[in-house]
């Protein structure tokens, strides 16, 4: 709806005082829609494209893996072309299938750490809102003690103890990503719980467990959703770094972070390709997620659900 | 040189565009059944006009944008020394009414008409100057105190204004230092006063000022509102307690389904054959201490 | 004919003075009684411990003898009715699916209390204070109380609604043989509704 449309259902609207109407009303005061109300629709579309985009770039990827790893010398070290979009490195991989193929790895383990950190976080949050005070002391020990730690040197010490790799990567990513989550979530159900509406339905008889299906968790539920898909570009970008460090997928594999740590080393003779598009569609995946995380808040979050 | 003739003196050099309408008495807007003294306009609304532009739902999961006008072609005044009442159905923009008057908007609403203040037109970045400093607002509860704050560092100005207030409210001085979940409901309710009052307002917004108090209490805000009155300022009072606004308004507004229905001075409203429109009449008839009698619903109440 | 006894009642808030020393209350189902108390005094505490939301430190709150409490599947037999709708209701349910709770709402509850039946498909927020107060009182008498505590239930319902209210359940508690006790601040309803008044 235009704010003509807008205009002119105020203007329909029965006054009732239509005799007492200004000849040529003025409308002096007179304050705009602020926010684009449009929003809802064209964040649904958004983030519906993004994660498109996404499923897009994971199916792909994992079906061009052998394709990606094929080496030809007879092209090696060329720069972009329309041939080879993103050129090829010394060894005449074609580096847009590199890229691609990295790029599905990236979100199989962020989707693998983020579901496992999501119902980490649910648990141990739940639990230590209902569970009472022991049990709470304990879980924010827990939260504190692995928020005290950078993320990094944990993550490469549960990987390197887990003898690298793939399940060296995903687990340490899994389980170094929930505590910010847990966090949230158990502060939203210590306030739900408290809540007026929660107190009235058990003095109207409802028990623990109704309350905890049918009032707690439906309010837990859209925070969690989004802290989940916000998780995505942390763990992708842990996962490239770590493996960039050397701490985590091997070389053979299809990763930004093998590409990236690769590349330095040809940097200087002036292959900036090898860097450069790899590292760009790294930055562009992790937008993505975020556009969508941030989208689907707008969605699920009743205090924007006007908007 | 009689009322009316001072009144069109001093607006005549205030405001600017023509107006040509004889019906309008000195020269703003009323409602249909307008009665009020003649004396200095503090605030005119004129024409208003809010929206807001929603998302309603048409099926499970599909929602369309709709626009629903919550006020529509509103006009109220408040003159110097005057308590207006609004007074009306639940539910029908008597807040939105005030956060208008305060400049404060949803960013999904849409507002139109003309507000004067003190006979200057405002815009909506006028109004947000004006508040908390010439139109001051005194909310429902005292939940809207910051819980950590010292009183006397939330009501700000100076020392010596604060004393002045506390002295004239008969508060303690030691209410400075208290924290708001000290104070009792009486004491909360004249710290919400003193907090509007310290910046010297010209105008008083009150929202629901008495819920929750008891009777005593009640009465003494009111009698507060009209010692404020009696030195000048206006008050827009905006009450559900019909009885209680009676005994210190000059004028009522009877507000519903978003508009003025009839504005008409305190003495009409002691009984219904000199009230204008049926739904006053019903407002009257339901009160428990007239015959609290059971209108029967008609579509559109609420 | 249930009689509801409160014995040297005190309560106070962790860390602060007790708001209620020592109240001793009788009220029998058939009474109507009103409250009486200067601000500040604890009423509203008064009601939330009568009706299971808090537990005094010293003394009791008895129906018939017995400590009135809520089950799973059985609500408190002593409902409290709010000042406030909108904290009460879950704003992620709809009014449907909080009325379904306590067994959805008889035709004669939402015909008696006004309630249209639109209302019912909406959520919290998309109320009025009339409209959601009106679900309120039909979601608790849906629970079949035998007293009910009313806090200011009307003060923030314009007089046409505060009247069709206190109309509806001065007839359901005199059919039904249910006790009330209220807390208003309006002479003029005490004086329509209360059979007796306590001076606390």
């Amino acid at each position: 709806m235009t704010n003509e449309e807008i205009k002119q259902a105020l203007g329909a609207a029965p006054t009732g005082h239509e005799h007492h109407d200004h000849k040529n009303r003025a409308f002096v005061f007179h304050s705009p829609l602020k926010v684009k109300t449009g929003n809802r629709k064209k964040s649904l579309i958004v983030s519906v494209l993004c994660l498109v985009a996404l499923v897009l770039i994971a199916v792909v990827g994992a079906l061009l893996m052998t394709q990606a790893s094929a080496t030809d010398l007879s092209v090696k070290n060329q720069a972009p072309s329309l041939s080879h979009l993103f050129g090829t490195d010394q060894l005449g991989r074609d580096m847009f299938l590199r890229t691609v193929s990295g790029l599905s790895t990236s979100i199989g383990i962020g989707l693998i750490a983020a579901a496992v950190s999501s119902v980490i976080a649910l648990v141990l949050g739940s639990a230590a809102a209902l569970g009472g005070k022991k049990i709470d002391t304990f879980v924010t020990w827990l939260i504190d003690l692995m928020m005290s730690v950078p993320h990094i040197v944990l993550l490469i010490l549960i990987s390197f103890a887990l003898g690298k790799g793939f399940i060296g990567v995903t687990v340490g990513v899994a389980i170094t990503h929930w505590p910010s989550l847990c966090r949230v979530v158990r502060a939203e159900v210590l306030q739900v719980k408290q809540s007026r509406y929660v107190a009235v339905a058990r003095q109207m008889g409802q028990s623990s467990v109704q309350i905890a299906l049918r009032h707690i968790l439906p309010a837990v539920f859209p925070q969690l959703l989004v802290g989940l898909i916000l998780l995505f570009p942390h763990a992708i970008l842990h996962e490239a770094a770590i493996t960039f460090l050397g701490f985590g997928l091997p070389p053979e594999m299809p990763a930004i972070g093998v590409i990236l740590s690769e590349a330095m080393s040809h940097l200087s003779m002036g292959a900036w390709w090898l860097a450069f598009f790899p590292g760009l569609a790294l930055v562009g995946v992790v937008m993505l997620f975020d556009v969508a995380g941030q989208c689907i808040r707008s969605l699920v979050d009743p205090h924007q659900a006007q908007r | 040189m009689s009322e009316e003739e001072k009144d069109q003196v001093i607006e005549g050099h205030e405001h600017h565009h023509d107006h040509s309408h004889e019906a309008a008495h000195h020269h703003h807007l009323h409602a249909a059944q307008s009665h009020h003294t003649h004396g200095y306009h503090l605030l005119q609304v004129e024409n208003l006009s809010i929206g807001f532009d929603m998302y309603e739902q048409t099926g499970k999961w599909t929602s369309a944008r709709a626009f629903s006008p919550v006020i529509h072609g509103l006009n109220i005044s408040v003159h110097e020394g005057e308590i207006v009442a609004i007074v009306g159905a639940s539910g029908s923009g008597k807040t939105v009414l005030a956060d208008a008057i305060m400049g404060l908007y949803e960013p999904n609403s849409l507002v139109e008409g003309t507000i004067y203040f003190d006979g200057v037109e405002q815009t909506t970045e006028t109004l947000a100057q004006h508040r908390g400093r010439e139109i001051a607002f005194v909310p429902q509860s005292v939940k809207s105190l910051d819980p950590l704050m010292r009183v006397g560092k939330q009501i700000g100005g100076t020392a010596e204004k604060r004393a002045e207030l506390f002295q004239q409210y008969r508060l303690d001085p030691q209410v400075e230092r208290m924290y708001p979940h000290e104070l009792s409901g009486g004491m909360a309710r004249r710290v919400l006063l003193c907090t509007a009052l310290v910046s010297d307002p010209k105008l008083i917004i009150a929202d629901e000022p008495t819920p929750g108090l008891d009777l005593e209490l009640a009465v003494q805000a009111m009698a507060d509102f009209r010692a404020f009155a009696n030195k000048g300022g206006g008050v827009l009072l905006i009450t559900h307690d019909i009885e209680l606004a009676l005994s210190v308004a000059d004028r009522v507004a009877v507000f519903r389904d978003g508009t003025v229905i009839e504005e008409t001075a305190v003495a009409n409203f002691s009984s219904p054959d000199t009230l204008q429109e049926e739904f006053s009449r019903s407002l009257w008839r339901a009160l428990p201490e007239h015959e609290f009698a059971v209108i029967p619903m008609e579509e559109g109440w609420r | 004919m249930a009689r509801l006894t409160v014995e040297n009642l005190t309560f106070a808030y962790p860390g602060c003075a007790p708001v209620l020393q020592n109240v001793s209350l009788q009220v029998e189902s058939h009474e109507r009684v009103a409250l009486k108390a200067p601000s500040g005094y604890g009423k509203s505490t008064l009601c939330q411990l009568l009706a299971g939301y808090l537990t005094p430190q010293q003394g009791s709150v008895l129906l018939d003898g017995k400590k009135p409490q809520a089950g799973s599947g059985k609500p408190n037999a002593v409902q409290l009715i709010w000042q406030h709708p909108e904290q009460v209701m879950d704003p992620y349910l709809r009014m449907s699916e909080s009325l379904a709770e306590v067994g959805g709402i008889t035709e004669e509850l939402r015909v008696g209390l006004g309630i249209k039946p639109e209302w019912l498909t909406r959520f919290p927020h998309e109320l009025s204070g009339g409209e959601l107060q009106r679900c309120c009182i039909a979601r608790t008498l849906m629970c079949r109380p035998q007293f009910i505590i009313a806090d200011e239930i009307s003060t923030m319902l314009d007089a046409i609604t505060q009247a069709q209210i206190w109309h509806f359940l001065l007839e359901y508690t005199q059919n039904n043989g249910v006790g009330l006790v209220m807390v208003t601040h309006s002479p003029a309803l005490l004086q329509r509704l209360a059979t007796r008044v306590i001076e606390l």
